[in-house]
């Protein structure tokens, strides 16, 4: 009895005792294989733009030099031997884990495909007909790494290549190289290696060294240090040499492949030139700009609303200082209220259209340093323009002031302004988004803008709806998101347009789209704009563009189009866009089921198989969908989605 | 004789897939009856969690009840519900507090899983019939008396050996009843194992241990003390899809294990031990009056293993995109990986020696360590963990009920009820995998808030804490569950007709208690959430009409309401406080009525009920492998309707051979639309709300029609022998909801076969099986007259070795609404188990 007793105290306690620990196993051995082909043999067997099957028992083997860790290279890695280096295309993500930089690998590419793209040469398992313009190779599965892609020792180093840009050919293709005294442009310095909103996929920068010799530099959009803000200084690159198409290009493994650290290229200092004393340079001829100076000033002008051109903007170095047009030689990509440093050294002063100006700037002479703001002088317009030479190229508030003109009662074009007995032009230019609106036909409270002269003349231009103060309430300019296009084509093809159409960026997480179908009263899909685009806020002019799950359209260049049910409308069913719980525009009227499709401008077919757009004029929303319908939206054909993404 | 073979039937166990019981025989009404009274229900813990218990027993005290028997003996491999209900609509008190869990209401049956021989005195009403301990639930309400009093006076060693969830048991029990000195002891215990049982992979390591004393004092009274636990270790299967199941050509397919050195090592392992110390005092204060009065108390561990990892290629090795089916556009390669994964069994399971290899090769430096600022720590950093998901569980029951009759045709009852749970839920670091340490950082967040430091940290007081082997990380967080509720039941009895009516009041009140603060959800992550409080009511009422002493006819009646669980009520508790909107409690109304007939050559009982569960809620989650993060699908507005009619038949038809038939004839179906709300653990907004097209979808995981017939003999020489036939219809799969809404089938017709394809719900093949038994009982007489005896035993269950029985399935919580492809995140399937036999002997002296 007692014995059993025990035996069964023993076997109670069993499993507590015995949870015995599993045996560690010793790190797998390394096959040992040896190729008997080259990565330089293998490349010659590939034409460009065909895929050549290998049949053959050949084994090549490199050691890997690029993974996937940082996430600048997805789904591939790169290995490299003596005689080249090459793209292995795997399906699967962390390869980092299995291949990691510095492993030997061995590849056994009977059964395995090698293909280009855009003359990149990469090995796959398997053919992409999908495209027969741009043949490619698949990926190898997962569950076949191991039967092609041998792993081999760890903890190799490849010493990169010092080359310059002019001796990559594309025997370089896919190996490790190092590029010296090289730095980015001044104005990325500013900028993130990468593309944070992942509004695009990838972000290319041109990094040029002292001679002038410069190549691309491209990072992924969903690298880990796309964040990090570009090296401002000069030294070494090693990346990957890539191609694409006729284009060299860099990729990086992560941020330790830049070291630029040292001093920039002709990085004589420059000094600090008082706009003031900028402007008495000039007498009645164009003038040389001395070397070694420049200028800082916050813009007044606001390009982004269209009423300046975009190639030109204003700086004013404080409030009541002085300010001067820059004009460069493209497009830039500044906004009201940045503080801009950019180097006048040698640059030509003139008198042209809007007034003085420092002309033919480069873009890469302007650097952002900041933000701020200039309070505009308030001023009476006989001031102004007994004063004018002064106050060229600065913010002026004229309050009290009355706008007339000719016959059509709206912006674009010349205006007059009157206060006081006194007039002064006002211009605006075609571009404008507040063109087509009409002015207030009442004194304003005040109006703002930058005095110019345009055409030689003394002239105010306004830069957007903001600087017009009317004490009547009929124009107040409620400018917010609103709905901007909506397409409704051929079978899913089903996609929303949200315009932010003020100039300040909006807090997404107030706003919320919604569906009811039918003339049905209770919202059957909501969207919540922050959580749909996974985004905090929308900039001025920025644009969300939503689908159906199921749409198709080939969408233009770098527009993403976000999923949601909100896009499940046939032609018959309401939108509406709510900020706060308030709707603040709509497309179609809640709980009203027009039939098969709403009438829009006199079309009683308008939102079905139809692309409608809402005019560029409008820059607030309307509630009131009677009106909006009859006035507010252009109808185009169907499935036109070319100005998806853009106002 | 008869009295030893009597003896043989109450202490023989039967296993079936995983659920223990009393074995079945009909031969003698007397016999039958101790039978029926004696049988020990008890599911696995799998079982618990994954179907739901069917304890059912006999209906009327007036005869044992043949549809009973035959649910609980036959229908349970086919994971038959009774009435289609949910596990926690049936209740058991133990030596007088109840046993459901507070936090899910399920019933603790691993807490005595293995201790049948101690668990043998029962009481059981089922629907809403009247019994005498509590108010009671629509299922099965059962009471156990383990006192050690109430233990017949014998001791019992046993063995059996079987091919099921475990292989070997043996057991033990001790009970002295009375002494001179009013004391009484009782001793069990018992330990089952299988180093690998009928699943691949899986393993089962039991122990049980019972110890119970009661003494008498005075002569109007009983103290009672026991304590009772059981240890269990097992290695877990995993359902799988069918492409997996035909590519390893094995319906068992355990994607849970992978060979490590040689053996197999199961990723996912649970222990569990929640015992139980149960103090009760029995006080008779007159012939007609009673007053039992109970606490219990419960300190416990539940811990489920599993592989996490970070920055690393998914290591299930069933993960879709493994699978040949996802690379379906090229032909040769889906051939390839088929061949490859049918031919290499490693390529199906997991792959450990990768994790130890990629682990070791793993050298990173975290900066900023432990949260301090410049602190680098560098080393091999896993990739690969095994964690353990923890569930510390206190819980405290105190109850008291009054027995009292007033007259000669009134009984009153009335109780009083309250319980406190506490469970406190963290992981901790099981094995590193060969790598020297893990960071708490949380992957999920990672990929989309990369610029916010915080959003990655578990906890944000300790960022980038390094986690080494039973280190804390992950969640860590408690519920606080409280429960009181006072009841009363009266009940005439005249001579042709009984009635009762009962009432109950209760409230039930919990929240979260959050112990670190999440850095996604730096705002309702740390600290006590809202207290959700719920005051319930319960009436039930029912009149039994007595023709006779053998035909009975009845009608119960009844209308609650059941305060929700808190892991519906949460919509994701390991990370946040947020609850689901306008929570609600269930509404349930039940009536049944029915006939028995207690003649002693035939038993009928013929029932018929209808139920209906409105304003149910529920989360589902899951890890969207897209979104890099888990989603909550909040239910509500779940309506169910129940109804059906069971029929029971026993006949004896000579004086060896009886005849006996069972029927369940149900239908379950979901009633109106539910609302949905998506949200995922990686942002506080709400993805998606939306209505679920439910109407008329059935309440899975059951066979809704249930039938059985067999027939026994019965040898006067001490043994028997019974055969059964057993037929199962209308089992359909779990269904997900987010596929039956209107966005999904946009645009398709009704009779577009695609849209048949996403919303209609599967309904799996109907099965056969047929089971047999037998026993022997050998009586010893030495030469002191003391009774001993040796009993033989054994059973086989599904005969015909059916394979390819669908015991229970989900659809996955994904789907592909872009190319509407229900294949792509296919269903996942169980399989009951084939030929099943045990043996089993034991010796009683």
């Amino acid at each position: 009895m007692k014995k059993i007793l025990l035996f069964f105290v023993l076997a109670t306690t069993a499993s507590f005792c015995c949870n015995k620990k599993f045996d560690e196993p010793p790190t797998s051995e390394i096959e040992t294989i040896t190729a008997n082909f080259t990565i330089r043999q293998l490349r010659e067997i590939h034409a460009y733009n065909n895929i050549e099957a290998i049949t053959d028992d050949k084994i090549i083997s490199g050691i890997v030099t690029a993974d996937d860790k940082s996430g600048n290279f997805y789904k591939q890695i790169t290995i490299q031997d003596e005689t080249g280096g090459i793209v292995i295309k795997m399906d699967g993500s962390n390869l980092y884990t299995d291949y990691p930089i510095g492993r030997k690998v061995f590849v056994r590419l009977k059964g395995l495909f090698i293909g280009d793209y855009n003359r990149m040469l990469q090995i796959g398992a398997g053919k992409d007909n999908s495209n027969p313009a741009a043949l490619a190779v698949t990926p190898i599965p997962s569950i076949l790494f191991n039967k092609y892609v041998v792993k081999g020792s760890l903890g190799n180093t490849v010493e990169p290549i010092l080359v310059t840009v002019d001796q990559l050919t594309e025997d370089f293709q896919s190996m490790l190289i190092k590029l010296e005294d090289f730095q980015f442009a001044p104005a990325d310095t500013s900028k993130t290696y990468g593309d944070v909103s992942l509004a695009s996929s990838a972000r290319n920068f041109t990094i040029k060294n002292c001679a002038g010799s410069s190549i691309t530099l491209r990072n992924s959009s969903y690298a880990d240090f796309c964040g990090i803000k570009a090296a401002s200084g000069k030294g070494s690159i090693t990346a990957i040499y890539s191609i694409f198409g006729a284009t060299k290009q860099l990729l990086i493994r992560d941020t330790s492949d830049i070291q630029f650290t040292g001093k920039r290229c002709n990085s004589t200092t420059l000094a600090s030139l008082n706009i003031a004393d900028l402007r008495a340079m000039y007498q009645t001829a164009p003038v040389t700009i001395p070397d070694g100076k420049k200028i800082k000033g916050i813009v007044i002008t606001d390009k982004s609303n269209g009423n300046f051109e975009d190639d030109k903007l204003v700086i004013q170095q404080g409030d009541n200082l002085c300010g001067i047009v820059i004009h460069f030689t493209a497009a830039h990509n500044y906004s009201c209220g940045d503080e801009v440093e950019i180097n006048i050294s040698n640059l030509t002063l003139d008198n042209k259209n809007y007034g003085l100006q420092v002309c033919d700037v480069p873009l890469q002479n302007a650097v952002k340093t900041g933000t701020g703001q200039i309070t505009a002088r308030v001023t009476s317009i006989s001031e102004l323009v007994n004063n004018f030479k002064n106050r060229e190229a600065t913010l002026i508030t004229l309050p009290n002031t009355t706008i007339s003109d000719k016959t059509n009662k709206q912006w674009n074009g010349l205006l007059t302004l009157t206060s006081q007995d006194a007039t002064l032009r006002h211009f605006a230019l075609s571009t404008a988004k507040f063109v087509d609106q009409p002015y207030p036909q009442t004194q304003l409270k005040s109006i703002t803008g930058a005095a110019l002269s345009v055409n030689q003349e003394q002239t105010l231009m306004i830069r957007n709806m903001g600087d017009v103060d009317s004490t009547l309430p009929v124009p107040v300019t409620r400018a917010d998101l609103i709905i901007s296009e909506y397409i409704e084509g051929s079978s899913y093809n089903r996609y929303l347009e949200i315009y932010n159409a003020s100039s300040t960026s909006a807090d997404l997480s107030k706003y919320i789209v919604r569906l009811y179908l039918n003339g049905a009263v209770k919202a059957k899909s909501s969207s919540k704009l922050d959580t749909l685009i996974r985004t905090p806020s929308l900039a001025p002019n920025g644009i969300i563009v939503i689908k159906h799950p199921s749409a198709k359209a080939i969408l233009p260049p770098g527009v993403i189009a976000y999923i949601s049910d909100v896009c499940n409308f046939t032609g018959n069913d309401a939108i509406t866009l709510e900020k706060n719980g308030t709707v603040i525009d709509v497309f179609g009227e809640v709980g009203i089921n027009p039939g098969k499709s709403w009438t829009i401008a006199g079309n009683d077919n308008a939102a079905v198989d139809k692309t409608v757009r809402r005019k560029s004029g409008i820059v607030e929303g309307n509630t009131n969908w009677q009106q909006s319908a009859t006035s507010e939206w252009l109808i185009f054909g169907k499935d036109d989605v070319s100005n998806l993404g853009a106002r | 004789m008869k009295k030893l073979f009597v003896l043989s039937l109450v202490v023989l166990p039967v296993f079936v897939q995983g659920q223990e019981m009393m074995m079945k025989d009909s031969l003698t009404l007397e016999d039958l009856q101790l039978a029926v009274d004696n049988t020990a229900i008890e599911l696995d813990d799998d079982n618990v969690s994954e179907s739901s218990s069917c304890n059912v027993a006999s209906l009327l005290t007036a005869g044992r009840d043949p549809f009973l028997n035959a649910a609980s003996f036959n229908f349970n491999i086919a994971r038959f519900r009774m009435r289609g209900y949910s596990a926690d609509l049936s209740s058991l008190y133990m030596n007088g507090i109840p046993m459901n869990n507070a936090d899910n209401g399920i019933i603790a049956f691993s807490s005595w899983s293995g201790l049948n021989d101690v668990m043998r005195s029962k009481d059981v009403s089922v629907g809403f019939a009247p019994n005498t301990f509590c108010f009671g639930e629509p299922g099965t309400t059962t009471f156990i008396d383990a006192r050690a009093s109430k233990q017949r006076r014998q001791t019992l060693v046993g063995y059996s050996y079987s091919n099921r969830s475990y292989q070997h048991r043996i057991s033990f029990t001790h009970n002295t009843g009375f002494n001179s000195k009013g004391w009484a002891f009782s001793l069990s215990g018992s330990y089952r194992y299988a180093t690998e049982g009928y699943v691949p992979g899986t393993y089962y390591y039991s122990s049980s241990y019972h110890i119970g004393i009661d003494k008498r004092i005075g002569n109007n009274q009983l103290l009672s003390v026991i304590v009772f636990g059981a240890p269990t270790t097992t290695g877990r299967q995993g359902a799988s899809v069918n492409e997996m199941q035909l590519l390893a050509k094995t319906n068992y397919y355990n994607p849970y294990w992978g060979y490590q050195n040689g053996k197999k090592r199961n990723a996912n392992e649970s222990f569990i031990h929640q015992p139980y110390a149960i103090l009760t005092h029995d006080l008779r204060l007159n012939n007609t009056t009673s007053l039992v009065t109970a606490a219990g108390v419960s300190i416990g561990q539940r811990i489920n293993t599993g592989i996490d990892w970070y920055n690393a290629p998914d290591p299930r090795p069933d993960y879709y995109k493994y699978l040949p089916s996802y690379y379906q556009s090229d032909s040769t390669l889906y051939q390839e990986i088929q061949e490859r994964l049918s031919n290499d069994e490693n390529a199906r399971q997991i792959n450990w020696q990768r994790f130890y290899d990629v682990n070791r090769n793993s050298f990173e430096t975290v900066h900023d360590a432990n949260g301090i600022k410049g602190n680098n720590i560098a080393g091999k950093r896993s990739n690969y963990i095994v964690e353990n998901r923890v569930n510390d569980s206190k819980r405290f029951v105190f109850n008291s009920t009054i027995n009292t009759s007033v007259g000669r045709h009134l009984a009153l009852i009335a109780g009083l009820e309250y319980q406190l749970q506490i469970n406190h839920y963290y992981k901790t670091v099981n094995d590193l995998l060969g790598g020297d340490f893990y960071v708490n950082l949380n992957q999920f967040a990672q990929s989309e808030y990369n610029t916010n430091q915080n959003a990655i940290q578990n906890d944000i007081t300790h960022p980038n804490r390094i986690l080494y082997a039973n280190n804390k990380f992950g969640y860590d967080y408690n519920m606080h569950i409280s429960k009181g509720s006072e009841w009363m039941q009266l009940l005439f009895k005249f001579n042709h007709i009984d009635f009762f009516v009962a009432g109950d009041f209760s409230f039930t009140r919990f929240y979260r208690n959050g112990n670190v603060r999440n850095g996604l959800f730096a705002d309702n992550s740390f600290g006590k959430s809202v207290t959700n409080t719920f005051l319930n009511g319960a009436v039930k009422a029912g009149i039994t009409y007595k023709i006779n002493g053998r035909n009975y006819f009845f009608v119960n009646g009844s209308w609650l309401t059941k305060a929700p669980y808190m892991e519906d009520v949460f919509i994701s508790p390991a990370t946040r406080n947020q609850i689901q909107t306008d929570i609600s409690s269930k509404e349930i109304q039940a009536a049944e009525a029915g006939y028995v007939l207690n003649a002693p050559a035939a038993k009928i009982r013929l029932k018929g009920y209808y139920t209906t569960i409105n304003r149910g809620m529920d989360v589902l989650r899951f890890y969207h492998d897209e979104f890099k993060c888990f989603v909550n699908y909040s239910l509500k507005n779940i309506n169910e309707v129940h109804f059906g009619s069971e029929l029971g038949v026993d006949i004896k038809l000579s004086k060896n051979v009886s005849f006996n038939a069972a029927a369940a004839l149900g239908r379950y179906y979901y009633n109106g639309r539910q609302k949905a709300i998506v949200t995922a653990d990686n942002t506080t907004t709400i993805l998606e709300e939306t209505t679920i097209y439910t109407n008329g979808f059935r309440v899975a995981s059951t066979p809704q029609e249930a039938y059985s017939a067999g027939l026994a003999y019965r040898s006067q020489h001490n043994w028997f022998i019974t055969a059964t036939a057993n037929y199962f219809d209308q089992s359909w799969i779990s269904f997900n909801p987010l596929r039956r809404t209107t966005s999904t089938v946009d645009g398709l017709g009704n009779d577009d076969k695609l849209f048949h394809s996403i919303i209609d719900q599967e309904k799996t093949l109907p099965r056969f099986t047929i089971d047999a038994f037998a026993g022997y009982t050998l009586s010893l007489r030495n030469r002191h007259k003391k009774s001993k005896a040796l009993v033989f035993y054994a059973s086989v269950n599904n005969l015909l070795d059916n394979q390819h029985l669908i015991s229970g399935g989900y659809e996955q919580l994904r789907f592909d609404a872009a190319d509407r492809d229900v294949n792509k995140f296919p269903s996942k399937y169980y399989h009951a188990f084939g030929r099943m036999y045990f043996l089993s002997t034991a010796f009683i002296f």
